[in-house]
Parts: C-alpha cells; sequence; structure tokens
C-alpha cells in the first residue's frame, strides 16, 4: 500500500489562491512599466491600408501594419496534412479577415489612456464581402478568403477505412442510418484572460515574457522565429495561470505586437486582454457540421460509420490545423468493434474567429456523432440502449486492440464501466411528479490521451515536439526540486508531481517542489500542459528520474550504511537498512552524493537525474457517462437531475484530483450541450461578446455528481497513469443529448444539434 | 474595458443635482448603483461627457411600506428593500419574488430602485410589477419642479421613459393591492434575465377573479397591462380551462421580440404559460 | 474634472488615499493603486464575481465601482479576511479542493466568509451568493461541498 500513490492528498498551493497572495500576469508591476492596447479590424473583410493614427494622444507609441511586416516573419502551423492549403501566413497580412483580428498596438502610460489611444486610431481598411459561415463559404460565387486558392477549402481530409471498403460493408448491412449533425461554436473561456508582459533589456537584447500560457517553450520558439529573435535571448515564464483549456496553448498576434512594442520602447510594457476579447478573438471551437451514416444488422450488431464533416476554420487555420477533425476521424470508434470506420472531411475558412483547440480537440465531436447515432438505433430496433452497447463493445480479453483508424488501444474494461452506469442512474430513486417530462441517456467513449509518441505525432502530421523529459535534483537538505516542461493551470501538478517523486524517493510530497515553469529552468516542452498528457508523459518521465534518483541514493545510502543497496529502504525521509535501526537521515546521504564522497565506485558526484519519456503508445482511457434529465415541455427548460461517470485512467495518483478534472470537464460538455454558443451575425460581427451572452454554466446548472473509479494501469507508462483532464468534456454533451432525447422520443430524431437551447427545443416540440 | 473619460460631479443636494442636470442634461447620465451603468462605460457602448452621481444627495434612500401602500426612495437598494419587504405584511408577494430575480446578491447589493426603473430594461422585472399595480413615479426637475407619472405612461420603449433629460426620478411607489400577486420567469439560469417574465394579480372570491391585473417583461420594448387578456378571466370562475384560455389571450396580445436568447414565437407562446402557471400558483387550481 | 481628484477610503482596516480619474476602477485601485493583487478582474461587466469586494460590509463587484462612489466606504479585500469566519471558509475550500486554478476564488471567499459572518443560511449560500460567482475549472460540485462543511462548522442555520 503506497504512501503516497492513490491518496487524496489536499493540495500543496492552495494556501496563495486562498490569501490572494497568488500572481498572475495582471499582477505583475515593474517599474518603468507601459500598458498596450491593441488595435483591431473592426470589418470581417477588407483589403488593410494602413492607419490613421493623427488623432491619438498620450500615447508613447503606435505601430502598425507597415512597421510590423518589415519586422516579422511568418506564423506557422504545426499540424500538416495531405491537402492542406495553408502552412503559414504572415503576422499582419496585406488583408484583413476577422472582426477583431490585430491590426497594430498601442503603448501608453496606462490600460485606460492605451484604450483611449485604440479608441483615436482610424484603420483604413478598404472593405470586401465577407462570409460567415461554412455554407456561404461553400457556396460557387462565395467570396475567397485567399484568392490565389481558388477556393475557401484550406484542408481536406480522410481518415479511417478506404471508401469501397467501407461500401462493401455499408451494402451488407440489414439497415443504414442516417442524418445531418452539427455542434454549435464555442470560447474556452478561462476566468482569467490571455495577458503578457514583455520585458527587454536593452543593454544585452534579451528579452524575458511573462505570459499565461499553457506552453512557455512554445511560446518561445515562435518569438524567436516570428520576430526574429535569437533563440538564446528570450526567456518565457509563465506565472500562475487562471486556466487555460487549450486556448492559451496557441500563439497569437496580438501578444508578438506586444513583444516589438516592448522592444522599441525599451521598457516592460503589459497587456491583459479584456473580457470581450476573449469571448471574440481568442481562439474558439467546434463550429461543425457533418453527414453521418451508419450502417447496422437487425441484430444490433454496428457494422460501419461513414462520416462526411465541415469544420468552420475561421480566418486561418490556427497552430493546430486541421488536427481538432482527423481527431474526430480517428477517435471516431470509440469502444466499440466495428468493421468499417470512414471520415471524409474538409476545413473550410471564413470571415469569423479562427477556431482551434479546446478541451477535448475533436473527440467530444466524435463521441457526440458516434453516442447519438447508437441511441437512434437503439431506438429503432426497440433495444436497450445499455445493451446495444454491451453487445458492441470491444471485451477486455481482446486488448489490446488495433481501431480501423490505427489508434492501439492498451487496457481496461469498457463493458464493466457501462454496466456499472447503468445500474447507477437505473437504481436511482424515483423523482418526484412535477409536470416535468424525464429521461436518461448514455456515452460511453474511449478518449485518446497521453499525447504522444514522437513516431505518432509525426504520422499524424504534427510538427512539434511531443515527448517529455523529466530532471529530478536533490539539494543538501535534503529537499527535492522537479523541472518538467508541462505547465500546471489549475491541473495541481505541484501535488501529483511531488506524490509520484515521493513514491519513488521516499522523501513525503511537502519537500518535493515543482520547479515554475520557465524556459531557463524547464526542460524542452513546446506541447506544453494540453491533450490530456501531463502525468501521463511528464509524470512517466518523473517515475523514471526520481527512480534513477532514488537508485543512486540507495546506493550511497548502503555506502554509509555498510549495507548493500538492495537492502536499503528509504521512506519519510530517511534512509533505511530493511529490517533493522540502522538509518541515516536522507539530507547526509544528500550530503555525500553532492560532496562526492563517501559513494561506491562507479557511482559519479552529483544528484540530479533525468529522463526523456519518449512512450510507445498514446494512452487510452474511457468512460460511460449517464445522465437523467428533466425538461419543461412548455419552456424548453433542460435540467440536469443526475450525472454519473464510471471512468478508468488508469492507475490514480490523486483522487481528489482527478474528480476535479472530471467535475469540470463535464460542466463544460454541459455548457456546450445546452447554453454555450459562440455567434456572429452574416456579415461577421461578433454577438456574443459578453457573459450576458454567451453563457457558461453556473452552480445552479450543475448537480452533483456520482462518480466511480476503475483502475486498470496503462502498460507502458511509468506508474501505469492513463491521461484524463478532457474525459468530462469528451462524453457530457452525448450523454446529455441522448437524455433529452429519450425523454422527448417524438423529437429524439431531429435532435441532432448542439446546444439545445429552450428556444431550439420548443421549436422541435412544436412541429 | 475601462470607460472613456468624462466629467465627474456629485452633488450633495437634490438643488444642486438637478442645477447641474438643467446645464449638462444634453449628454449627462445619472449615476445610481451603477450596475447598469458602469458595465456600458466600461464597454465604451455608453459615453457621457459628463457623470452626475447621486450617491450624497441625502433623503432619496428611505423606504416606507405601509398600509396605504409602498413608497421608495430612488437610491434605496434592491437589497434593502428585499429586507424591508421580506419584514412586511403589507408588501405584495409579486414585488419579494420580482425582487429575488434580480441578478444575485452581490448586484442587489448595489443596484438601486431608481436605477432600475430608469433603465427601462425591458427584460426587467421590476417595471412589470410597477405596471401591474399601477404604480407611480414621481421626477423632478429645476425648472419643472415635481411631477408624477403612472408606470404604465412612464414606461415608453427600450430603455426609454417619460423622464425628460433634466429630470430626476426621486421616488417610485405602489398603492395597496387587496388581492394576490405573484411573479413568474423563465430564465435559461437562475438570476439571468428574465427570457420572459409575468407579474399577475387578482382578487379571488372562491374561484372567482376579480380586478385582474396583469403585465409581462421579455415580450416587447415595454412592459404594459394585457387588458384583454384580463378582461378574459375578469368576474369569471377560474377552472383549468378558463386558464388555457387565458394564457392564449396573453400570446396573442404581446409583440415580442427576436434576440440572441430567444426568438418571438417562443416569448409569445411561453407568455401565456408563464401568465397561467402565475395564476394556478395565486388560485390553486390546477394545470 | 476627468482629471484626477482624491479619494479617501478605508481598505482592509487602513486609512487609505488615492489620486485617480474619476473614471478609475475601483478594481483598478484595489490592484494597481493600493498593490493589492488579490482581487482579480474576470470581467469588467459585472458578471463573473472574480472581483468581488465587501463594500462597507455587503459583497459587491468592484468592476462595477467607480473610485469616487467608494470615498468614505469601508473595503476589504481577500488579503484582509481574518477571523474565525475567513479561517472557516479557506480550510474549507481546501479540504474539498474548491479551487483549480485559483483565479475566481478570492472573490467566492470574500462572498462566502460575507455569508458566514452574517448568518445567513446554508442553501442560501450555496444557490443565491455562490450563484453571483462563475467559475470555469470546478464545476461547482466542491465548492458547494466546502460550503456543507463550513456551516456544518459554523454551527450556522
Amino acid at each position: 500500500m503506497s504512501p503516497y500513490l492513490g491518496i487524496p492528498v489536499p493540495r500543496l498551493n492552495d494556501d496563495k489562491f486562498l490569501r490572494g497572495t497568488c500572481r498572475y500576469v495582471d499582477d505583475i508591476e515593474l517599474p518603468g512599466m507601459l500598458s498596450a492596447a491593441i488595435v483591431r479590424s473592426p470589418v470581417a473583410h477588407g483589403l488593410l491600408r494602413g492607419l490613421d493614427r493623427s488623432a491619438a494622444r498620450e500615447v508613447d507609441l503606435v505601430l502598425g501594419p507597415e512597421e510590423v511586416r518589415e519586422r516579422t516573419g511568418s506564423v506557422p502551423v504545426a499540424w500538416h496534412l495531405p491537402m492542406q492549403r495553408q502552412l503559414e501566413r504572415p503576422l499582419i497580412d496585406e488583408r484583413v479577415r476577422f472582426v477583431g483580428e490585430p491590426i497594430g498596438v498601442v503603448v501608453a502610460r496606462s490600460p485606460y489612456l492605451a484604450e483611449d489611444g485604440v479608441d483615436a486610431i482610424v484603420p483604413d481598411i478598404e472593405e470586401l464581402p465577407s462570409v460567415a459561415d461554412i455554407h456561404s463559404a461553400l457556396a460557387p460565387d462565395a467570396p475567397l478568403l485567399y484568392p490565389r486558392w481558388g477556393t475557401n477549402v484550406v484542408i481536406e481530409l480522410e481518415t479511417g477505412d478506404e471508401a469501397d471498403t467501407t461500401d462493401v460493408v455499408f451494402a451488407d448491412a440489414d439497415h443504414v442510418l442516417r442524418c445531418t449533425m452539427r455542434t454549435g461554436r464555442l470560447a474556452g473561456a478561462p476566468m482569467e484572460c490571455r495577458g503578457i508582459v514583455a520585458v527587454p533589456d536593452p543593454g544585452t537584447g534579451r528579452i524575458t515574457i511573462y505570459t499565461s500560457t499553457q506552453a512557455p517553450h512554445m511560446v518561445k520558439d515562435q518569438v524567436s522565429q516570428i520576430l526574429k529573435i535569437p533563440h538564446h535571448s528570450i526567456r518565457v515564464v509563465a506565472p500562475d495561470v487562471g486556466g487555460g483549456f487549450g486556448v492559451k496553448d496557441h500563439i497569437y498576434e496580438d501578444e508578438l505586437l506586444v513583444c516589438l512594442a516592448a522592444l522599441d520602447v525599451g521598457r516592460p510594457v503589459k497587456w491583459v486582454e479584456d473580457r470581450r476579447e476573449s469571448l471574440t478573438v481568442t481562439a474558439q471551437a467546434r463550429d461543425e457540421e457533418w453527414d453521418v451514416e451508419v450502417a447496422f444488422d437487425r441484430s444490433g450488431r454496428l457494422r460501419g460509420i461513414r462520416v462526411h464533416g465541415r469544420r468552420n476554420s475561421g480566418a486561418y487555420l490556427s497552430i493546430f490545423g486541421g488536427g481538432p477533425l482527423a481527431t474526430t476521424g480517428s477517435t471516431l470508434p470509440g469502444p466499440y468493434r466495428w468493421e468499417a470506420v470512414r471520415l471524409t472531411g474538409q476545413v473550410i475558412v471564413t470571415n469569423t474567429t479562427p477556431t482551434g483547440a479546446y478541451r477535448g480537440f475533436g473527440q467530444p465531436q466524435a463521441v457526440y456523432i458516434r453516442e447519438r447515432a447508437v441511441e437512434m438505433v437503439a431506438r429503432e430496433l426497440l433495444m436497450d440502449p445499455v445493451e446495444l452497447r454491451a453487445l458492441n463493445m470491444i471485451r477486455p480479453e481482446e486488448l489490446p486492440f488495433t481501431t480501423r483508424t490505427h489508434l492501439n488501444y492498451d487496457s481496461g474494461d469498457y463493458p464493466a464501466a457501462l454496466r456499472r452506469a447503468a445500474d447507477i442512474i437505473r437504481s436511482a430513486p424515483e423523482p418526484p411528479e412535477d409536470g416535468r417530462i424525464r429521461g436518461v441517456g448514455f456515452s460511453s467513449y474511449v478518449e485518446s490521451s497521453g499525447v504522444g509518441p514522437t513516431a505518432g505525432s509525426r504520422i499524424v502530421g504534427v510538427q512539434v515536439a511531443s515527448y517529455e523529459t523529466a530532471i529530478v535534483s536533490m539539494a543538501n537538505d535534503g529537499s527535492v526540486r522537479v523541472r518538467v516542461g508541462t505547465c500546471s493551470h489549475g491541473q495541481g501538478h505541484e501535488t501529483t508531481f511531488a506524490q509520484l517523486a515521493a513514491e519513488q524517493i521516499g522523501t513525503t510530497p511537502d519537500r518535493i517542489s515543482l520547479v515554475h515553469p520557465d524556459t531557463e529552468t524547464a526542460p524542452y516542452s513546446p506541447y506544453g500542459t494540453a491533450a490530456s498528457r501531463s502525468v501521463a508523459l511528464a509524470g512517466g518521465a518523473i517515475v523514471r528520474a526520481a527512480g534513477r534518483l532514488a537508485d543512486k541514493l540507495r546506493a550511497i545510502a548502503g555506502e554509509l550504511l555498510e549495507a548493500s543497496a538492495d537492502d536499503i529502504v528509504l521512506q519519510d525521509g530517511e534512509a533505511i537498512v530493511a529490517g533493522t535501526e540502522r538509518r541515516v537521515p536522507i539530507a547526509a546521504v544528500a550530503a555525500a552524493g553532492l560532496r562526492g564522497w563517501p559513494v561506491p565506485s562507479g557511482i559519479s558526484p552529483g544528484l540530479e537525474e533525468s529522463y526523456v519519456h519518449d512512450p510507445d503508445n498514446l494512452t487510452f482511457s474511457y468512460a460511460t457517462h449517464a445522465c437523467q434529465v428533466a425538461v419543461d415541455p412548455e419552456t424548453g427548460l433542460v435540467e440536469i437531475e443526475r450525472f454519473v461517470v464510471v471512468h478508468d485512467c488508469g492507475v490514480i495518483v490523486n483522487p481528489m484530483i482527478v474528480e476535479g478534472q472530471i467535475h469540470g470537464g463535464v460542466a463544460q460538455g454541459i455548457g456546450g450541450a445546452l447554453m454555450e454558443e459562440v455567434i456572429h451575425s452574416e456579415d461577421g460581427q461578433p454577438l456574443t461578446g459578453t457573459f450576458m451572452d454567451y453563457l457558461i454554466p453556473t452552480t445552479g446548472t450543475i448537480p452533483d455528481f456520482h462518480i466511480e473509479h476503475i483502475e486498470t494501469p496503462a502498460p507502458h507508462i511509468p506508474g501505469g497513469m492513463k491521461g484524463m483532464g478532457e474525459g468530462g468534456t469528451i462524453g457530457a454533451p452525448a450523454a446529455v443529448a441522448n437524455a433529452i432525447a429519450a425523454a422527448l422520443p417524438e423529437v429524439a430524431d431531429r435532435l441532432t444539434r448542439t446546444p439545445v437551447t429552450p428556444d431550439l427545443l420548443w421549436h422541435l416540440l412544436q412541429d | 474595458m475601462k470607460p472613456a473619460p468624462f466629467d465627474y460631479f456629485d452633488p450633495s443636494s437634490l438643488q444642486e443635482a438637478l442645477e447641474l442636470l438643467a446645464d449638462l442634461s444634453w449628454d449627462a447620465s445619472l449615476l445610481a448603483g451603477g450596475q447598469s451603468l458602469i458595465p456600458m462605460l466600461n464597454m465604451r457602448i455608453a459615453r457621457p461627457s459628463a457623470l452626475i452621481d447621486l450617491r450624497r444627495v441625502p433623503g432619496l434612500d428611505r423606504s416606507d411600506i405601509g398600509a396605504d401602500g409602498i413608497r421608495i426612495g430612488a437610491m434605496v437598494r434592491a437589497a434593502s428593500l428585499e429586507r424591508s419587504v421580506a419584514s412586511s405584511d403589507s408588501a405584495p408577494t409579486c414585488l419579494r419574488q420580482a425582487l429575488r430575480e434580480i441578478g444575485h446578491p452581490q448586484i442587489r447589493n448595489r443596484t438601486t430602485i431608481g436605477g432600475n426603473l430608469a433603465h427601462a430594461d425591458p427584460a426587467s422585472e421590476l417595471p412589470a410589477v410597477f405596471v401591474a399595480l399601477g404604480g407611480t413615479m414621481t421626477l423632478v426637475s429645476k425648472d419643472r419642479g415635481e411631477r408624477s407619472v403612472p408606470a404604465e405612461e412612464f414606461f415608453q420603449g427600450v430603455f426609454s421613459t417619460a423622464r425628460e433629460p433634466d429630470e430626476i426620478l426621486v421616488e417610485a411607489s405602489l398603492p395597496t393591492y387587496p388581492g394576490r400577486t405573484a411573479f413568474v420567469e423563465v430564465a435559461r439560469r437562475p438570476g439571468d434575465f428574465s427570457l420572459v417574465g409575468a407579474c399577475v394579480a387578482a382578487v379571488l372570491e372562491e374561484l372567482v377573479a376579480r380586478e385582474v391585473r396583469i403585465a409581462m417583461c421579455g415580450t416587447g420594448d415595454r412592459p404594459r397591462r394585457l387588458r384583454e387578456a384580463e378582461a378574459v378571466i375578469e368576474g369569471a370562475v377560474l377552472s383549468a380551462e378558463r386558464l388555457r384560455e387565458l394564457a392564449d389571450a396573453v400570446s396573442a396580445g404581446v409583440q415580442p421580440r427576436s434576440d440572441l436568447h430567444a426568438s418571438d414565437e417562443y416569448r409569445r407562446a411561453v407568455a401565456g404559460v408563464m401568465v397561467r402557471r402565475a395564476l394556478e400558483r395565486i388560485s390553486g387550481v390546477p394545470s | 474634472m476627468t482629471e484626477a481628484r482624491r479619494i479617501r477610503l478605508t481598505v482592509n482596516g487602513r486609512p487609505r488615499e488615492v489620486e485617480v480619474e474619476p473614471r478609475t476602477l475601483l478594481s483598478d485601485v484595489l490592484r494597481h493603486h493600493l498593490g493589492l493583487t488579490g482581487t482579480h478582474v474576470g470581467c469588467e461587466q459585472g458578471s463573473c464575481g472574480s472581483c468581488t469586494i465587501l463594500f462597507d460590509g455587503a459583497p459587491a463587484r468592484s468592476c462595477l465601482v467607480l473610485a469616487p462612489q467608494a470615498e468614505g466606504a469601508h473595503i476589504e479585500t481577500v488579503e484582509g479576511l481574518a477571523g474565525p469566519e475567513a479561517e472557516a471558509i479557506r480550510r474549507a475550500m481546501h479540504e474539498a479542493h474548491a479551487l483549480q486554478c485559483g483565479f475566481c476564488t478570492a472573490g467566492i471567499v470574500v462572498s462566502l466568509v460575507s455569508a458566514l459572518r452574517d448568518g445567513i443560511g446554508q442553501d442560501e449560500a450555496a444557490e443565491q451568493v455562490l450563484g453571483g460567482h462563475l467559475c470555469r475549472c470546478t464545476g461547482y460540485v466542491n465548492i458547494r461541498k466546502a460550503i456543507t462543511a463550513a456551516w456544518k462548522q459554523g454551527a450556522n442555520p
């Protein structure tokens, strides 16, 4: 029984947040610091001629398109698919392509004056006709965002089986279900807006950048490449980061402009996004439509699934390119055996905010498509949707299992999670009679997490490193430092990673500190904290690196205690000869190791071990979500009454933190299912720029959850952990939609879009 | 998002405030609780060149709840009125219920009754209560002195009232109402602006309804008495059938608009549902 | 009249004085003129509650207060909260894992400490008071757990 693993250790770093001594980007004050504000395009499409800055008063600097273009390189897309028209783009182009696109920066003595400055600047833009939605962009005479392409389709992709293989399966099946589904556009909306403080050192040419990011090394790479600054001159530090959810894993033009401005004025410059920018300019997500076909037999056997998807990319490809849609394709099979799985897709540019990464990254879409279809099939066959799933689920003895989309599922028991979730929700007490209609819906999924093997990233088209490195070192006093490239922004790595290191070294977690993310000290990691990868990749690296350090400590302790290293136990900050009372404090072992004697021959001095973790495979968490809703048919209001999650994320380091991730993820999934939607007008104007219009869940909209854990270790990850941070968001929307469909069978088959707002549901019920 | 610059005044008397307003009315905003104005300033949707803060003007923050009605000073905070109403038997239930729907406690601690009414957001709850119960607004200006405007005339359109630019709303009052009242709304999340809200009042003898009052929020550019709908049940015995008729009459009588949150058809239909449910609550007639 | 004016207010029990333009928001006065960065700015629209402070003892959104409106006011921020209720709320939130990224936390602590001090009931705190706060990380479940624990301990109805 481990003293540190599987224990709900309360988080080590809570105090500063509870007392207000934390430091987010906007809390940074430096002598001589100035404030920036961003000049943005007021129109969705146009030829950018310049800025009229004659009316700007009380400003220290204005940079416009011309100055920026001559000093900067291109912004890359870091995911390359075979049929992709855009691999890079200028920082500020000759045209603007979405409302809010950065076209200049103002620096002044305060944010108030900087905003006044922006107000006084008049962009000179010759407006062009625009398109704001997928269908308009695909129309034959649609205005083109990139005329030289001759089209607004920027990526064509296909995943899974070939067309003819799929056709054969479909022809052979008893039935084919067909429908069109759609997911609305979402905004990540972390509570802390983006922000950056760029601190130039004119004497040395160096620049230090504090920024609210999920990946400091990615920022450093991009600043170097795009602003043409030597890599070694740049230091990027992530202070406390108030949520990311994927949106802070991009590089943004506005942040780069602030860096340029700081270099020009030679003083620190701070820019913090406001909430309207956060909801209208920061990378958005989803906004897809799919034609879905499922081939199945009378017996309930699922034979094939074929999807054609169209994704709205916004004005250009974000750094993640077509990754989300490709991920929808690869994760489409879920926990079922299929004979054919095929997705073809198009990513389409429109004059709206660019879309990129947001919690789930294409997997919520795959689950929505598949799990909605599964329950439609069940309804058509008059089968229990749980039994239908069970019939088709990959059984534990079939694992490892290679899907039609080349994912190698590692370990687990998908049917067990399904059965348990069904039992829990079906044995809940009868709700009161209150005139509302109730229904229960399910969603089962396998989450592709722990991104990822270098070889896999290469195949998939990812252009950045996806391995993780851990460096674990001990000081003279026996305290331990852990350095990794990931970057916690709420997930509690300070605690879980300390628990992992403690498990190896025997030092208590409170004496193990995770070094704050700083490119000067953090090992290289452009992927950062995203893609449910930290505990598997960085955690696995820590297990190995700390394990090596522990081996060394045992060898040195053996020397001190005149025993064999194999007989040494590291526990509670001491080294003990097993079965005896002979012991030394770990600090004594550390002192010996750092001094260089006494150590056994063959052991080098020093106490720092590192490990580069490039795993053999992704990891595959899985779960079944079960949801009960109560629907008021007269108002279309939907209440989530019960939500059950039975999941398996491998070895759990800290169950309290894991459950917290599930709570938050499911809440975001519920938000996307019922109330969140980014809306642009026909001429590309953002209409949901406040929290009164972009509605995220509040306490009254989220019930308590019932969560149960299964732990099937990941066979190929040191420590056995699987990533799970996105699982809640991945599974919840389908479960909610299925529950509403179960409550209202008369509209079930037309419930094919999210969010299900009261207005939408009411309209469906009228027809 | 920071406000654009403005000249700021904080007069220490009503007279001083009125004089400032008379001079600056062409481009001055009155600041009461700030919960509606300051977001608009922050977003630079509102850019008055002058702000006249009423916080130091004495005498505007008293409320009086008694057997002959309720008088509320314009600067009374919603939270304060909530407490007064809770500890009084004379206040109509619909007022208590409507106050509870205004945002959250943190908003209610600052927002004022006068500010809320003068802002005249068509989705706002209190205007519907004042129209339903026949409230009165008292306005004062430097040049024309004091005048009273019935609530139904006070609310003229979206963010538009009978208040002239040089007038200050100093008091709002509600007469006593002898019957039962209710305020019901549907919102997307608890505490949000209503999509549709209904303030309903009726004197009930057995199940016969008299002195029926119905006014709504979220169903048009301003709250109006729905007199045709009221006539459907005035003097009638309430029944499930009759209430369904009433709901249809309400739906026919409102002129809602579509927006991001709900379509006009939705608001029209749900208006009827809200009124029906409010009457069910008052009368005990089951649905 | 747009120029800076002197504002005198009491913050966390200490008299303070700032000279700011009247359009300066109280949240910015606290954070950038008085160095109290524990109060966070999440929206400046009055929706999220991250900037919640106590204004004359009552929770209010500091992004919706202009500096001159705070003349003579008693302001309490998260940094200044002390006493048994504050410790009970902090301990309960820590033990219940009621915070993740921490950005919305200060505002919630302020609102809940005030509720506990004022004898507000547990259900009212979990629905109405917490209802005025947006959190993107926790899904609120553990915050409600913390409220239950803190109220049970505080022996409040």
